[in-house]
């Protein structure tokens, strides 16, 4: 530590950290480009959430109450956009900035205006997407997945939304090529690729899935403005083209997209189950590869998202057998997982209790998602509220309790203080509590035919809907708990020494909490990055 | 439920890297995010390079 101190101290005289605005606009910093981004990400889940509200107010009861229905299918449509890149994926790259360089041994991130560039391009891409609320016509109304002809009726905000989700992907692209960057080139001598921490290497993955896919999207939209505004007709039958292939192309995009918001989450499970079970992760190799394997499937299976819109037989087999391999490495993690908490010393932190829901929960998403995968079953389901359940359990158990369990596990580390235990476990409760009274009876609705995208729906249907609607109304509530435990944590929070969790192994723990400005100014030892790497 | 304490930690770091290591890694870096972009920007056009092949067949 005196070593360390030493290199330390003059530096953090030196370290040019700006103060007020300048600090946080002209940021290069990994750590406050990391705030940024989760501070932003919290407020775009609680813009993303109203919207969720609205949509359950309206689906307590039968018949139309409250909203008309394209400003109801607005607000799917937004709340889709908002949920996944405005609030999902800028806290899975704020936790990227925040804990990669420190996991790695190295200083910060290895482009550190590139960084600042791609957060900034987020607060103008959203208050672009917003602004489309206020245009003549409303909010984008024809779905996230924008299929044309549908989405080529857009009002005014057709080009707002062109362009915002333009932005969206250059600023993902850009963190992603940062990412990547980084993890190849700083890291800390000693620290090999298979000593890397899970959440590194699941993020690596992922970053390469975002510069594979996202430029696909951008494309795809490009093609959808210019069929709008300068007569070409990639999707419009009427011209030669073809807007299945549209379906084609967003599809090869959105089914990894689904992997780019979960293999993070994995990351996280896998350096929290270990930490409170007081043994090492089981099977660290097999993890990283059944993490590679379910990336590489990843593009193998987009079109199990259409199998309703007519394709040969033999294309019908081989997306459902594809689909169907990708739950061999999620049940080598499932296990793994499970494997490393067999004869520990457990503990139930806050961060476990997020981890061990997530592994319960994300496993029924996974499940009805097999059932989804068998072609004549989703002829059934498809465009039913099962589909919504479905995803709704990969997204909120699995990504979301990922980000809360990353975020209650780090936070000591970051703030140096220990949160409120006992608020963070109510939190946990009840949001595990209502996502099952939200979701799980969707399944239900979905099972017996209800449609997705309505804002009225047969009488039948009512009971469910109801109950649907009260957990939404108390998960939502609960959330406000997340935001009241930070801030009381970094007003009053009580102070904890390096390494704010007995099991916790991985070179962010080695540092002081919170850590120097610049994280390794000098690299880590190999004593250091062995005592770090206890896989 | 208890969060665990201040672990006296002793964190032995290695000296700086030399200048011309550095620069050696200022150029790594330099390189990869260059690949990097251009492999991006060839999925961007290549799909829709793919597109216009298709329609004029």
């Amino acid at each position: 530590m005196a070593e360390h101190r030493a290199h330390a101290a003059p530096h953090a005289t030196e370290d040019h950290k700006p103060h007020g605005w300048r600090r946080w606009v002209y940021a290069t910093n990994h750590k406050d480009i990391g705030t940024m981004y989760l501070v932003f990400a919290c407020t775009m889940f609680f813009v993303g959430g109203a919207m969720a509200m609205v949509i359950r107010l309206e689906l307590f009861q039968p018949g139309l109450q409250f909203v008309d229905p394209q400003f109801f299918n607005s607000m799917t449509t937004m709340h889709a956009l908002i949920m996944i890149f405005g609030a999902i994926m800028p806290a899975w790259t704020g936790l990227a900035n925040w804990m990669i360089p420190m996991q790695v041994g190295a200083p910060d991130m290895a482009l550190p205006r590139l960084n600042n560039f791609s957060f900034w391009i987020l607060p103008f891409a959203f208050t672009l997407l917003l602004s489309t609320l206020f245009v003549p016509g409303g909010a984008p109304a024809g779905g996230w997945t924008m299929y044309p002809p549908l989405v080529l009726q857009t009002g005014a905000s057709f080009p707002m939304l062109i362009f915002s989700v333009h932005m969206m992907g250059a600023s993902s692209i850009l963190g992603a090529i940062n990412v990547v960057v980084t993890i190849m080139n700083m890291r800390a001598p000693g620290m090999t690729l298979l000593r890397m921490p899970l959440f590194v290497w699941t993020w690596l993955i992922t970053a390469y899935l975002l510069i594979a896919v996202m430029p696909v999207l951008a494309g795809a939209v490009t093609m959808l403005l210019t069929d709008h505004f300068f007569g070409t007709t990639f999707f419009t039958a009427a011209g030669g083209g073809d807007p299945v292939m549209f379906q084609h192309i967003f599809w090869f995009f959105g089914h990894p997209e689904v992997y780019i918001l979960i293999l993070p989450a994995f990351g996280i499970i896998s350096e929290v189950i270990p930490t409170f079970s007081r043994k090492p992760l089981f099977g660290y190799e097999a993890m990283v590869y059944a993490v590679a394997s379910i990336a590489f499937l990843s593009f193998i299976v987009w079109a199990h998202h259409m199998f309703t819109v007519g394709m040969p037989l033999a294309a019908q087999l081989f997306f459902m057998l594809s689909t169907m391999l990708i739950a061999i490495p999620t049940g080598v993690k499932v296990f793994n997982w499970t494997a490393t908490m067999w004869k520990g010393s457990l503990s139930f932190e806050p961060p476990m209790l997020f981890a061990l829901a997530f592994l319960f929960l994300f496993t029924i998403g996974g499940f009805s998602g097999l059932m989804l995968a068998m072609v004549p079953a989703d002829y059934q389901y498809q465009d039913t509220y099962f589909v919504v359940a479905h995803f709704h359990y990969v997204l909120v158990p699995g990504a979301i309790f990922g980000i809360m369990a990353g975020v209650y596990y780090w936070l000591p580390k970051w703030t140096g203080k220990m949160y409120d235990l006992k608020l963070a476990t109510w939190h946990f409760w009840l949001s595990a509590i209502f996502v099952n009274v939200l979701f799980f009876p969707q399944h239900f609705l979905g099972l017996a035919g209800m449609p997705r995208r309505v804002p009225d729906y047969a009488v039948q249907f009512t009971d469910w809907n109801m109950v649907s609607s009260i957990g939404g109304f108390a998960f939502g509530l609960s959330q406000l708990l997340f935001p009241y435990v930070i801030i009381k944590c970094v007003r009053s929070g009580e102070r904890v020494g390096n390494r704010a969790w007995e099991g916790a192994h991985g070179l962010e723990w080695e540092l002081p909490s919170p850590p120097p400005y610049h994280s390794w100014t000098t690299p880590p030892s190999d004593a250091v990055i062995a005592r770090g790497a206890a896989h | 439920m208890q969060p665990h304490g201040s672990t006296p930690a002793t964190v032995p770091n290695r000296p700086a890297a030399a200048p011309a290591a550095e620069a050696e890694r200022r150029r790594r870096v330099r390189r990869s995010a260059i690949f990097f972009a251009v492999i991006a920007a060839a999925f961007y056009f290549g799909f829709i390079a793919m597109m216009l092949a298709r329609g004029m067949k």
